[in-house]
């Protein structure tokens, strides 16, 4: 089942749900509410062939920490007042501004979306983990993707996913 | 509801993250977290999910570094005296 407008907003004011901020009214849908774009993004540094070495990831290596290996491998920025501009066929790691709280009734599990008005222009907001499960609290990360043709431009508060509950 | 003892590891990749490391019977796991679910070293678990002996089944609340959401951890790793009831 999932949630209506009113009944985001219902399980909201008796506390089931925590979103802060607080979406505005132009941010629902009927069966959804729109998330916005934190500030900081972690981009992946240029990863050089050296002698013709190059790094590769093994995530079933327990011996590797995946988020040290995140932190070698990335940059942090801010997204300036003129917005970034995303180049095709490139991911990034992001985060909603948005900290969501499903721990107070665990009988709430999320997923988080896309948009279409910006799937249309070829970006994707997560890779194939969409489920926000139950218990869950904090900001939640995106792996974004330009797949379009042209470099795409993102802003701070820009609307990016949409959580259905 | 249980508790499970963590320890702060380092910065998360954003400002809201913190890592932890949890010590489970079969080693330990790295497990990024709100800074807000961490509560003096401790993170809500709900109730365990199966006991054998003293060891516990519990429920993270994200996923760990290796991809396990239940991890089993010894009793001593729970706050207060953990009782024997189940989810």
């Amino acid at each position: 089942m999932i949630l209506t407008d009113r009944e985001i907003r219902t399980a909201i004011r008796k506390g089931a749900i925590v979103i802060e901020p607080s979406p505005s009214e132009k941010a629902y849908s009927s069966t959804s509410v729109d998330l916005t774009l934190d500030s900081e993004l972690t981009i992946f540094n240029e990863q050089k062939d050296d002698f013709g070495i190059l790094t590769v990831l093994d995530p079933t290596n327990r011996k590797v920490d995946a988020e040290e290996a995140l932190k070698s491998l990335t940059t942090k920025i801010t997204i300036s007042d003129d917005g970034y501009d995303l180049p095709k066929n490139k991911l990034i790691l992001a985060f909603t501004k948005e900290y969501i709280d499903l721990r107070q009734d665990t009988k709430y599990a999320a997923r988080v979306e896309g948009k279409s008005s910006l799937a249309r222009l070829g970006l994707s907001v997560h890779i194939t983990a969409p489920t926000i499960h139950a218990g869950f609290d904090g900001c939640i990360r995106l792996e974004i993707v330009n797949h379009g043709p042209l470099p795409i431009k993102l802003r701070h508060g820009m609307p990016i996913c949409q959580l259905s509950i | 509801m249980k508790k499970l003892k963590v320890k702060e590891i380092s910065e998360g990749l954003h400002r809201s993250e913190v890592i932890v490391s949890v010590h489970t019977t079969g080693g330990d796991e790295g497990l990024v977290l709100d800074r807000r679910s961490l509560q003096n070293g401790y993170i809500a678990v709900g109730y365990p999910i199966r006991v054998d002996g003293d060891s516990y089944l519990v429920e993270l609340p994200r996923e760990t570094s290796s991809g396990s959401w239940r991890v089993w951890v010894d009793g001593s790793q729970l706050d207060a005296a953990p009782e024997k009831e189940v989810a």
